[in-house]
């Protein structure tokens, strides 16, 4: 199956990290092809880099473990080493976008600031939007990302979209292709980028033969955070007040102009408790909202898309009567394993696939990694009987292996440090259920979180990482001894894969 | 815990193997001590054979005792060193010290031969050392399965 992700602004991003983590935790299905393209017209958005980086970790991940195992399963690529934006860079104002006369000037005065046209002889306005550095977003107004859509957003010229198009229609022909477009509804860029990408695709492919083996998805992130004042008095600036407001009206909008009835399944994911964001800023690598356990629910509903049968995901034949996703919690300010937002049949499994992969981050981050380490530079390798069964014995363990180890061992810590966002309350009350972060992350002076020192980590142990699931617990020792008393799969991997799929399978 | 029924099986088996051997130097009917020429220094060979049995239990236990603190250290009590696994070869090796003293105890200790004194020697450090080594070789715990010398180049499981 071929599965796209085209994940819009910086909400987007989020999404698309974590539907990143999930698919190397083996959540997605298997085997899948998983492609990813960001588009934002802020190319320097902090949470757009870290999506950016874990997905580059990932790479440099994928085709260790041969799919001996379901870690790193998805054979995921970038359409786009960089975001795709539709801003240029001589272009960055909605005047040198559009270039206006005269005329069309006072019109987009009329529609980007307060102007009444029918009151003579008013002095002129600021400009406003009209002359807003459009390179950090949109600002949370939609009706600026959408004239810069409408405008720029050409198939022939633009090269992303014009080799995706070419893709999947290539892909279609053989089987499944599936795309989710993702982006806040509450903001700028993805609440004009969205629906105005899905529409072109739409139009473009999914048109074609009645829309046979191809189907599109959206998930739209309702306002789940918040954040402070960003600190520039004067200028225009996304506000968080305007979120529930700009996201009734990018609703209303989208049913009325009928955008809603070519997609096959529509997840709607929000959170009434609002997450205070820690760090606020306008735009840039300073705007690094930190992930939030919303994300994670958002991925699963992508995983949720991927995963249904043709057709199943949304009605029946292609008839536009798709189906609309909410998911829920039992408790307002509690959230459990049990209000992860998975289908019934798969939700053990994906839930022990996600567990599973925590432990090994952090087994790995902490024990076996500085092992390996001090083996291969120390020697004794009868200290740890799995490295001489699995690196020594007819393998071997040589400066490349361990490059491979070190790249295995970013992504574990880009997981970790996701885990730890995730798991931590943003609103006062708030209790997250699913990890234990303090085996692995302490809080900084300033509050923010960072990963725990390995004597931090001693002191604390790796039986309690998972909360409400006692009969998993297993200590370190537990998991070593496992290693050690594992055998190699046939065929065997070679280097240091063949270590890591023990002690992934131990944990 | 099936795995730690299954080493504390096979060490009982090999110490039964080793207990076999004592029987065969000294109990059977034509104990190999007697054929294989050993002469007391002192007193009659009967005499030297019981002392000889004794001592050679007295090693065996010793030796058992060794094998089963290691395991019962090497299964309950280490713990996998944070951030980088430690050697425990040193207290293995202590425990071999063990065995080896009491096999030099048997020798000094025990009763004397005159001629062919090395066979009883070597045969407490077989049973006392020698059975420690395979044991703990063939029965460590599998986190530790290696600290023996050697091990790795003996144990495929």
């Amino acid at each position: 199956m071929s599965c796209y992700l085209i994940a819009v602004g910086g909400t987007g991003a989020k999404i698309a990290e974590a539907t990143l983590h999930l698919a190397a935790a083996g959540i997605l299905p298997s085997p899948c092809e998983l492609s990813v393209l960001f588009v934002d017209t802020d190319e320097g958005n902090g949470s757009l880099g870290r999506a950016i980086r874990v997905a580059q970790r990932y790479l440099d991940c994928y085709g260790l473990f041969n799919g001996t195992i379901s870690l790193f399963n998805a054979n995921v690529n970038l359409v786009l080493r960089v975001p795709w934006s539709p801003i240029g860079k001589d272009t960055k104002t909605l005047r040198s976008i559009f270039a206006p006369t005269q005329v069309e000037e006072d019109v987009m005065r009329c529609l980007f600031t307060d102007t009444d046209p029918s009151v003579l002889g008013q002095p002129d306005p600021p400009p406003g939007e009209i002359e807003l550095d459009l390179t950090e977003g949109f600002r949370a107004r939609a009706a600026i990302g959408s004239a810069v859509w409408a405008h720029t957003l050409n198939w022939a010229q633009s090269r992303p979209f014009e080799q995706l198009a070419r893709e999947m229609r290539d892909k279609r022909q053989n089987h499944n292709v599936k795309v989710m477009l993702t982006g806040s509804i509450f903001g700028g860029t993805g609440a004009s980028g969205v629906p105005t990408i899905a529409r072109l695709l739409h139009e473009e492919i999914g048109k074609d033969t009645g829309g046979k083996n191809f189907e599109i998805g959206l998930l739209p992130a309702l306002p789940y955070f918040t954040y402070g004042d960003v600190g520039r008095p004067g200028e225009i600036t996304a506000d968080p007040s305007a979120f529930l407001a700009n996201t009734k009206q990018a609703l209303d909008y989208y049913e009325k102009r009928d955008y809603l009835k070519f997609f096959k399944a529509i997840y709607l994911i929000g959170d009434e408790c609002s997450a205070q964001m820690r760090k606020p800023a306008v735009g840039r690598g300073d705007q690094t909202n930190e992930p939030h356990y919303t994300e994670l629910m958002a991925a699963l509903g992508i995983a949720h898309f991927y995963h249904a049968a043709p057709g199943e995901a949304g009605g029946d034949g292609g008839k536009p009567t798709g189906h609309l996703y909410l998911s829920s919690r039992e408790n307002k300010f509690k959230l459990t394993w049990n209000d992860l937002p998975m289908d019934e049949g798969l939700h053990i499994a994906f839930e022990k696939k996600l567990r599973q992969l925590a432990r090994f981050a952090v087994a790995l981050r902490y024990c076996f990694e500085p092992t390996i380490t001090s083996v291969y530079k120390d020697g004794a390798a009868h200290r740890a009987p799995w490295y001489i069964d699995f690196l020594k014995r007819k393998n071997k363990f040589d400066e490349d292996q361990n490059r491979n180890l070190e790249s295995v061992k970013l992504y574990c810590e880009s997981f970790l440090e996701w885990l730890m966002d995730i798991t931590k309350p943003n609103t006062q009350g708030f209790e997250t259920r699913l990890f234990d972060r303090t085996v692995f992350c302490r809080e900084k002076d300033d509050r923010r979180l960072r990963l725990a020192s390995a004597d931090e980590f001693r002191l604390a142990g790796l039986e309690n990482l998972f909360v409400d699931r006692q009969e998993e617990r297993a200590s370190l020792d537990d998991i070593w001894a496992k290693a050690c008393d594992t055998k190699p799969p046939h065929p065997p991997l070679d280097g240091v894969a063949r270590a890591l799929q023990a002690i992934y399978s131990s944990c | 815990m099936k795995k730690i029924i299954i080493d504390l099986i096979g060490i009982v088996v090999l110490y039964a193997l080793f207990f076999g051997l004592i029987y065969l130097m000294a109990i059977s009917s034509q104990p190999l001590l007697q054929r294989l020429n050993v002469v007391p220094a002192s007193g009659s060979g009967d005499e030297y054979r019981e002392g000889f049995r004794n001592w050679a239990l007295i090693v065996m236990a010793v030796s058992l005792v060794a094998t089963l603190a290691w395991y019962a250290l090497a299964q309950w009590a280490f713990r996998v060193a944070i951030p980088v696994a430690r050697s425990k070869r040193l207290i293995w090796l202590l425990w071999l010290a063990v065995t080896i003293l009491a096999g030099f105890a048997a020798v000094f200790l025990g009763p004397a031969a005159s001629v062919n004194a090395h066979i009883p020697a070597l045969f407490y450090f077989l049973g006392g050392a020698g059975f420690y080594y395979l044991a703990t070789i063939l029965f460590s715990p599998v986190s530790y399965k290696y600290t023996p010398p050697g091990a790795s180049a003996l144990r495929f499981f």
